[in-house]
């Protein structure tokens, strides 16, 4: 209870930061004023920049908080990560591909869709390849493989783009950043990034029972299948969604979890709405941190993430290796 | 009363026979030793009884939809899994997850925390205890469940004496206040000791049923098991232990 | 203002210079020529005869990118590389300074003689572009009376400016151009202050969307969007963008240096407060 509420106030607390960090200097109080009564320059800037970033910092990162704790407490094992198993990725080429051929102008919700049919194929892909437990070697080979699939094709098809543009923005998907997204990118991703959230949640009980292994959860009345589908198409969902519109962005869903698991006393279905909110406020610092270090340099919160998320990811595969062998 | 009827129930492995047209009954009162050597198909009858493979024939608790099944039988495995540092209590709680129909949950919970000694580990994480202990846990996470039947394969292997007792007690306990136990042993001599009944299969038969003296006579372990035991009747019941591999032709 | 004191003393200087470039190339037979540059090849095309020219470049005939993109269609394209350049044997070859070197490299080892013109970012080096190229094709009389034209067509669009409504050139992934550069140099030709100039971009740089919506530009022009899909390109449509007043794209004339740069101006002044009166 109380660590939901201090990362609940966290949160408020970035959120509010978020909103009063940008290239404009401006006071504290005028910005939040702003936000509310301006119908000047001032008022546009927050209502329609920083207003949707910091939303969908929340967004983001709830998601791939949300989908890390599930996916690690599915396949009982703490390296499985949204971006390291190449979900994100794929996520990614889907959204790439729709951006494209047009399906995204075309079709209503065709990026989201199209990011969530790819993302479906990944989860599917790997949990096939891992079995009902995924082991580390596995879930690592199997992600190396498909992130690097998934890298290559995003970059083919933003290599055969009409676009000049297009080549050079590999680095966006694979990394992914918040900048100058709008609310149009907040109501494509929202209601994906909640429908997921809602069918994770539905399966809390479900990981909890897994603990004990999937024999004891299906005597435990506990439908396996189920649960495979529901934790397939929520992560697909909300991944999906959230890469469709700021990229993947990798290592969230393995850092948060890992540093709430030893605060929740490891039970998965408290993990999950813990990660969430967890997920939130490190992604929002994460982008205030690339707004306050390089402001003028579109830095990719991919690149921050990594470097933080990189060593531990390193740490847990020392602390692993025995299970590797 | 009834509380788990087999009728030829039949698993393959390809075109091989696992279990091979086993039908049986469980009632209350009943603890029930499934014994017989290496392969002979004492997992995959618990596991196909359970409805968790699939097999032919018939099992009432495979045949139950799947929202009864946690009321009416509880099963431990034989890997002792517990994957994420849950406290003790969080893990005993597990068999409360979908909770008994008008009895008080915590109550049940903590009734299997008192009956396995385990009341003062409550908040202990479970993963940082000791194997023997770990083992206490997962059977309290069972007892937990409150349900009428028990299902455990091989449940004391791996502890020492005094666990393997006190467990072996612990389960004839339950049997005495009315539930029916189904647990594989290889452990013989505790199974002659401490169960009611005895099942004895042989390469996926059933070859014997019956109280352990009769049962496990010298030609019956020396057919299913290739060995010779010594037999000795005690206060608390039957001694039987092996004491000679017979020959290797078998 | 400013400008046409600037333009008439340029007018002098020039006139001087080209009477000393008729004298000299008055001897000059008419070379034949390839282009691999887009915006040679507009010099060219507008001086050369037919016959003269061999190759362009194969942006040449892009709508997007060159002012002559019909014209073009009518002669050869080449895809700017040694080999194919050499066996067109032209007597002289049209580059950029920034063409890749190698290529012209190895055409001057090949004793092919190549000229390298600077992208022109003031009036004064599009005329002199214009004159270099007029002098090299043999065709001065061509250039001057193209130079003359091209002087009092500007003479006329910049006189009657009283106003300067502050514009913003906004680009893909935010970037803007100052003063130095030809956009900016069209934009103040055609009557407009840049609001680049005011944080202190003269060249190029990124101008963040939070600044150019806080500067409260009175109109932007923004960068011509390519087909297929970019997220560079998407911030131009971005919704905090939607309560400015935002003109036409830039297009094939702001490329180059060349007279073209005209239609540009003429375009944007369909919007000056000034002008928009005299149409």
């Amino acid at each position: 209870m109380n660590l939901k509420l201090t990362l609940l106030i966290f949160l408020i607390a970035l959120f509010i930061f978020s909103l009063s960090t940008g290239h404009t200097t401006t006071s504290f109080s005028q910005g939040i004023t702003a936000l509310y009564y301006g119908d000047g320059p001032l008022g546009t800037v927050m209502r329609q920049i920083r207003l949707p970033r910091a939303i969908l910092a929340i967004l983001v990162g709830a998601s791939l908080g949300v989908c890390g704790a599930a996916l690690q407490g599915y396949l009982r094992n703490p390296l499985a990560e949204p971006g390291l198993i190449g979900v994100s990725g794929s996520a990614a080429l889907g959204a790439v591909i729709s951006l494209q051929t047009g399906f995204a102008t075309y079709v209503w919700m065709g990026l989201p869709i199209a990011a969530f049919s790819f993302a479906t194929l990944a989860v599917l892909l790997l949990l096939l390849l891992a079995g009902p437990r995924g082991s580390s070697l596995t879930l690592i080979l199997a992600g190396i493989a498909v992130s690097a699939l998934a890298g290559a094709f995003t970059s083919l098809a933003l290599n055969l783009s009409p676009n000049p543009y297009a080549t050079s923005e590999i680095v966006f998907w694979l990394m992914g950043s918040l900048a100058d997204r709008s609310f149009e990118h907040v109501w494509l991703a929202l209601p994906f990034c909640v429908i997921g959230w809602l069918m994770i949640g539905s399966i809390g009980k479900a990981l909890d029972a897994l603990t004990l292994g999937e024999d004891v959860a299906s005597s435990l009345s506990i439908s396996l299948t189920k649960t495979k589908l529901l934790l397939v198409f929520g992560v697909a969902s909300s991944v999906g969604a959230a890469t469709a519109v700021c990229g993947a962005i990798g290592f969230v869903g393995l850092v948060v979890p890992h540093l709430l698991r030893p605060l929740v006393k490891g039970k998965p279905s408290t993990l999950i709405l813990v990660s969430g909110l967890g997920g939130a406020v490190m992604v929002l610092a994460a982008d205030i941190a690339v707004r306050v270090i390089l402001p003028d340099r579109d830095l990719k919160l991919g690149v921050l993430m990594a470097i933080i998320g990189a060593p531990l990811f390193l740490h847990l595969i020392y602390k692993t290796r025995s299970a590797l062998q | 009363m009834t509380l788990l009827t087999l009728k030829d129930l039949s698993v393959r492995r390809g075109q091989c026979p696992v279990v091979d047209n086993v039908s049986l009954e469980i009632r209350s009162h009943e603890l029930v030793g499934l014994v017989g050597p290496n392969g002979a198909g004492k997992t995959t009858l618990l596991k196909a009884a359970l409805g968790l493979i699939e097999h032919s024939g018939d099992s009432s608790l495979a045949a139950l939809p799947l929202n009864e099944r946690s009321s009416t039988a509880a099963w431990m495995p034989q890997e002792r899994e517990i994957n994420w540092p849950i406290s003790v209590l969080e893990t005993v709680a597990l068999g409360q997850l979908l909770p008994t129909k008008n009895l008080d949950k915590n109550q049940i919970i903590n009734d299997a925390l008192d009956r396995t000694g385990l009341i003062n580990y409550r908040d202990r994480i479970s993963t940082e205890l000791s194997g023997g202990e770990q083992a206490r846990v997962l059977l309290a996470r069972a007892l937990a469940q409150n349900t009428p039947l028990i299902l455990a394969d091989e449940p004391i292997a791996g502890l020492d004496p005094a666990t393997q007792l006190t467990t072996m007690k612990m389960f004839a306990d339950m049997a005495k206040e009315g539930k029916g136990v189904l647990i594989s042993l290889h452990d013989l001599n505790l199974a002659a000791t401490f169960c009611n009944k005895i099942i004895m299969l042989d390469r996926g038969r059933l070859y014997a049923i019956g109280d352990p003296a009769q049962t496990m006579t010298d030609e019956n372990l020396e057919k299913v098991f290739n060995v010779r035991a010594y037999h000795a009747r005690t206060d608390n019941g039957i001694i039987c232990q092996p004491i000679e591999v017979l020959s290797h032709s078998n | 203002m400013q400008v046409s004191v600037h333009l008439f003393r340029l007018i002098a200087f020039y006139s001087v210079l080209y009477f000393f470039g008729t004298i000299t190339l008055a001897t000059e037979n008419n070379p034949k020529v390839v282009s691999l540059n887009v915006c040679t090849d507009q010099f060219v095309m507008l001086l050369a005869d037919d016959s003269q020219i061999i190759s362009l470049s194969e942006i040449s005939t892009d709508i997007l990118s060159s002012a002559m993109a019909q014209e073009a269609s009518k002669y050869h394209q080449n895809n700017s590389g040694a080999e194919e350049v050499y066996l067109l044997q032209p007597d002289i070859v049209f580059a950029g300074i920034y063409t890749a070197k190698a290529t012209v490299n190895m055409l001057e080892s090949l004793g092919i003689r190549v000229e390298k013109f600077e992208p022109a970012n003031t009036i004064e080096q599009i005329i002199l572009n214009m004159q270099r190229t007029g002098k090299l094709l043999g065709h001065t009389d061509r250039a001057n009376t193209l130079v003359a034209n091209f002087e009092a067509r500007l003479t006329d669009l910049t006189t009657g400016i009283n106003t300067r409504p502050r514009a913003a050139l906004y680009y893909a992934n935010g970037y803007t151009t100052g003063g130095n550069t030809l956009a900016g140099q069209i934009l103040d030709l055609a009557g407009f202050s840049n609001i680049a100039s005011e944080i202190g971009i003269h060249w190029g740089g990124t101008l963040p969307l939070e600044l150019l919506i806080m500067s409260k530009p009175e109109v932007i022009i923004t960068g011509t969007t390519y087909p297929g899909s970019s997220r560079s390109e998407e911030i131009l449509k971005h919704p905090a963008l939607k309560p400015l007043r935002h003109v036409s794209s830039t297009d094939a004339n702001w490329v180059c240096g060349t007279p073209h740069i005209v239609k540009a101006i003429e375009d944007l002044q369909t919007i000056h407060p000034d002008k928009m009166s005299t149409k």
